[in-house]
């Protein structure tokens, strides 16, 4: 009966040991580096792409104010100035996006690549 | 510049160093929770060869969302809420945890693994070997417990605010979890008692 006891506490020791036992494999060496590489990357990325949206906002912000003001000022002066666009719509679409386009083409993913580029030499 | 890696630091500048975008202060809280969210990831999803990106994940949403960090509870257990989910959205990803939702498990249903034969080379290493197969059987809530419970030493309280599980609901599924640890351990004592308890 006694060992029967003993057995089982035995037993129940075991399994507690082996709850509490760390898991074989662990992690590897270069996991931190890796890691803190990839953030790196990302707040750069982060930095570009926000100074890349403050600019284009800023732009689009300033045309919005200038063509508010104008159409206050002279409302009949405007006219042809927004009948032409409407009428060249697809023309200013595709252009605009254009430029946008080699605008974040220039202003992110060149500089981002340009960094990525230093850093590499830089660090290894 | 911050020395983060040479000096020891409080939660509180820590966190502050990492909101502001210091790559070494995130460098000194991975290496101070890496073995939390590594244990964690390791029970969870069993399948080892994703194990180490998830880890990686769970650190980048760490950094990305350490601003929403209020401080209502340790820096740790807000770490291992971010792996418990980032691990439940990868199990539902994968769709190979069929049973991570399961509510009432038969202890029967549980453990069924192949167990090799008793010989003489059965000791505690042999029973660790059984746990860990059985726990790898498990679903994931009853891993989960037992591994913040056991391994990381972590209270109910803490169990709960990182699963979102009633206290009562942790204490019963650890009591079950050891339950079933206990009978499948039991079933292959007969086997293994000579080797186990005769040795003295």
């Amino acid at each position: 009966m006694n060992s029967d006891r003993k057995n089982q506490n035995e037993i129940e020791s075991m399994i507690s040991e082996a709850l509490k036992a760390e898991p074989d494999l662990s992690l590897s060496s270069t996991f931190t580096d890796k890691l803190v590489g990839k953030v790196k990357r990302y707040l750069v990325w982060k930095e570009l792409f926000t100074e890349f949206a403050m600019k284009i906002g800023l732009v689009a912000g300033t045309f919005i104010v200038l063509g508010i003001c104008l159409i206050f000022r002279s409302p009949i002066e405007i006219n042809p100035v927004i009948l032409f666009l409407f009428k060249n719509k697809q023309i200013i679409i595709v252009l605009g996006i254009l430029i946008l386009f080699t605008y974040f083409i220039d202003q992110v993913l060149l500089r981002y690549f340009f960094r990525k580029k230093i850093s590499s030499e830089k660090y290894y | 510049m911050l020395r983060a890696t040479n000096t020891k630091m409080d939660n509180t500048e820590l966190i502050a160093q990492v909101k502001n975008g210091n790559t070494n202060a995130f460098r000194f809280l991975v290496d101070k929770h890496k073995n939390l969210v590594w244990h964690m990831v390791l029970r969870l999803i069993i399948q080892h060869e994703d194990a180490e990106d998830l880890c990686q994940e769970i650190f980048i949403r760490v950094f990305k969302d350490i601003g929403k960090f209020r401080g209502d509870s340790k820096l740790s257990t807000w770490i291992a809420t971010i792996a418990y989910n980032t691990c439940i959205d990868h199990l539902r990803k994968k769709n190979r945890e069929k049973s991570y939702t399961a509510g009432n498990v038969k202890v029967a249903e549980l453990g069924q693994i192949s167990l090799e034969t008793a010989s003489a080379k059965v000791d505690r290493q042999y029973i660790k070997k059984i746990v860990h197969q059985v726990i790898e059987t498990m679903p994931v809530h009853y891993r989960t417990v037992i591994t913040l419970f056991y391994l990381e030493e972590m209270s109910y309280k803490e169990i709960e605010q990182i699963t979102g599980m009633p206290e009562g609901t942790v204490k019963s599924y650890l009591n079950r979890s050891r339950q079933i640890l206990h009978d499948k351990v039991m079933q292959i004592v007969p086997d293994i008692q000579p080797v186990l308890f005769d040795q003295d």
